[in-house]
């Protein structure tokens, strides 16, 4: 809607309704934001801004979960941002602008969806899961790792039909059932055979291995770069499709600014899930080789197509990313 | 609402607020608020030939502002005019477009393209800090910035705004040499070289090494050179640099410029630019005129 040729959809304030530590230096921040809850779809991200002139920039964080009015966001200190922010208590506002970004494309899964998170990448695949459990028609399942404790397992556990979790570091085994059982849950328990090691050590072992059905299934990826190359790689070797979700410095969020793209191959369609409005479909096939948009005439032969992580993606196709040692 | 309009070397601007360089992307900025409310808009500089820009991460935050190295990734001069120009012309915008080049024959290659379409105004972009050749190494050298808008001014019609680097000894000196030289207007200040070293690798924050800064820590820095270039030159002078709300851009008027555009306000906030809009209009609100532009009338 427009109002004197402003539309309604910037910055708003929410209000934290919840803020509660899940793990070392992990918090669970629920958020009153109804106009974000209702529309986030797996995989996009909103920008929290700080309350604090020293940090103008935006936090973008992904959206673990949207319900009614609530979005949640889970997200590790890793910064002087989100050290405020894991300060603000209850009842404060923080300013939000999203959700942002294409998210997975749930409607291209097949029987057997495979989600594949390391650390603060496991969030978004937790609200991912449960889209796809809700949607129904594919077994899920979920290998998670972590660098010391894990968190968002037993709400995995919800949702999947099986998980697995490893640590880097932390004592797995206790750890990693403990904080998973107690629930009534739909899907088994956490599988771990208490070893050390990373996602790509469970992705290669017998167990996950034995369930995976590569000709039907999709890896929805999201975690640190190194991480997401190797599990595009594995899935490339086995020929199954994979949407990955990939993290660039940001300076705007929202597209104006260039400064957070990434390298693609040309490709035919968006992988994103979130379906574009006619607005803005014809605005992006107006703007092919706008600013962000495909390079035409030298770049394009050769092959260097450079598309914003903030509005193009997050989520990608991993065989159309142009990975840093390609 | 008060009669805001004003004249910028013949081009009629709705409001003397026009989005920044580098700030604006019609599609995106466009889903936020109509592209047709600012006085006008500058679009990203704009190349020859497609460039990539520099690798990432291209931004770094610092204390009241933030560091970019964007490079200048564009898709090029054809695909703009195809692209983001006919869009925004289609929707009868009033565009700057920023021109960019690694050499003197290069920007005149695109302004040649440039003459030809319905584009508005041209912004030489010879002060981006974050490309190698052409840029800055024009714009903080005054025959330079003589010699090339003097090329330019013989091959277009359309007014030629020279937008300055701040990292200059004497930015007077430019400006008088862009007016001479023919130029129509300055606009100022681009960004200013910046750096910050990430203490726990021990290297460089941003991938380019240094950046440009920009935001609300600039901000008196710029007042001060638009109100000494406004001074020195006859032109229209277009200020920028840290402008967050209307009273920053009611500053800028009040050193001299005759208009402002508002670049890393709207990074941080899509709306920014109706926001100061409205807040501008409240400012100069029984005003007069010389009031407004109280240090070309003599204050100082
Ligand atoms: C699309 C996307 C989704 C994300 N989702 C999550 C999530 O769900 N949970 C979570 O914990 N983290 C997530 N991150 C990472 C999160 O944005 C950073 O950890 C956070 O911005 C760090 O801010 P800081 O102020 O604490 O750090 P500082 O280092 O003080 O931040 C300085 C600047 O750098 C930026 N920055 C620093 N680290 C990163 C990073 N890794 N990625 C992008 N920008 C960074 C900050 O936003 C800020 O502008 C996501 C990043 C992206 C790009
Ligand atoms: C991300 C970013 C990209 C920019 N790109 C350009 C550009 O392409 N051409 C240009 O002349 N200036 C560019 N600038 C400079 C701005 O137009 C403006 O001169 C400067 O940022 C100061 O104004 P501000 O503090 O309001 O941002 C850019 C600035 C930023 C932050
Ligand atoms: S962060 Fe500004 S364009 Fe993506």
């Amino acid at each position: 809607m427009t109002v004197g040729g402003l539309k309604e959809n910037g910055i708003r304030r929410a209000e934290i309704i919840e803020h509660i530590p899940l793990a070392s230096q992990v918090f669970q921040l629920k958020l009153h934001a109804p106009d974000v809850a209702a529309v986030a779809v797996p995989g996009q991200f909103v920008n929290v801004y700080l309350n604090d002139a020293a940090m103008l920039l935006p936090r973008p964080i992904g959206v673990a979960d949207a319900t009614d009015a609530q979005v949640t966001l889970i997200y590790a200190v890793a910064g002087r941002g989100t050290e405020l922010l894991s300060r603000y208590a209850s009842g404060t506002c923080v300013r939000l602008l999203g959700p942002n970004g294409n998210g997975y494309n749930l409607g291209a899964i097949g029987a057997h969806a495979l989600l594949i998170g390391g650390g603060l990448g496991v969030p978004p695949l937790l609200f991912a899961a449960k889209r796809i459990r809700e949607r129904g028609g594919a077994r899920i399942t979920a290998v998670l790792g972590y660098k010391d404790e894990p968190y968002c397992l037993r709400g995995m556990k919800l949702f999947c039909d099986s998980v697995y979790g490893i640590s880097e570091r932390a004592a797995p085994v206790s750890e990693l059932s403990a904080r998973a059982s107690g629930t009534e849950a739909a899907g088994s328990e956490p599988k771990c055979d208490g070893k050390t090691g990373n996602v790509m050590d469970l992705l290669t072992s017998t167990e996950v291995g034995e369930e995976l059905d590569a000709g039907n299934a999709t890896v929805l990826s999201c975690g640190p770069a190194p991480m997401l190359r190797a599990v595009a790689r594995w899935a490339q070797m086995r020929g199954i499709r994979a949407q990955v979700s990939l993290e660039e410095r940001m300076g705007c969020g929202y597209g104006a600014c260039v400064c957070c793209t990434c390298a693609v191959k040309p490709r035919e369609e968006p992988a994103g899930g979130r379906e574009a409005s006619a607005d803005e479909t014809a605005g992006r096939t107006d703007l092919n080789g706008g600013i962000g948009g495909r390079f035409e005439s030298e770049g394009e032969r050769r092959g260097l197509v450079r598309r914003k992580v903030c509005t193009d993606g997050p989520v990608f196709q991993s065989d159309e990313i142009v990975w840093g040692d390609d | 609402m008060i009669d805001m309009r004003v004249d910028i070397c013949g081009v009629k601007w709705k409001n003397p607020v026009a989005a920044a360089a580098g700030t604006f992307v019609a599609a995106e900025s466009g889903k936020y608020y109509d592209p047709n409310l600012p006085g006008a808009v500058t679009t990203k500089g704009v190349s020859l030939a497609p460039w990539p820009g520099n690798p990432t991460p291209r931004v770094a935050e610092t204390y009241g502002g933030m560091l970019n190295a964007v490079g200048l990734e564009n898709p090029g001069v054809d695909a703009y005019i195809s692209g983001e120009l006919k869009y925004l012309k289609e929707r009868g915008v009033t565009v700057i477009a920023n021109v960019a080049g690694h050499s003197a024959d290069e920007y005149c290659a695109v302004v040649r393209k440039l003459s030809e379409t319905d584009v508005d105004m041209l912004e030489l972009n010879v002060s981006c800090p974050n490309v190698a050749a052409g840029g800055m190494a024009f714009g903080v050298d005054r025959n330079a910035v003589g010699e090339l808008t003097g090329r330019v001014r013989k091959l277009t019609d359309k007014p030629v705004i020279v937008k300055l680097s701040p990292n200059v000894t004497d930015i007077c000196d430019i400006a008088a040499a862009a007016e001479d030289a023919g130029a129509d207007a300055v606009s100022l200040i681009n960004t200013l070289v910046g750096m910050r070293i990430d203490i726990r690798s021990g290297k460089p924050v941003l991938a380019n090494v240094t950046g440009g800064l920009s935001g609300p820590a600039v901000k008196p820095v710029a007042v001060a050179m638009v109100y000494r270039v406004a001074k020195r030159v006859r032109i229209p002078v277009i200020g920028m640099g840290g402008i967050m709300t209307g009273a920053d851009a009611m500053e800028f008027l009040l050193a001299g410029a005759s208009a402002v555009e508002v670049g890393t306000a709207a990074l941080l906030d899509p709306n920014a630019l109706p926001r100061i809009i409205e807040e501008l209009d409240v400012c100069v609100a029984g005003r007069s005129a010389a009031q407004i532009h109280g240090s070309k009338t003599g204050w100082g």
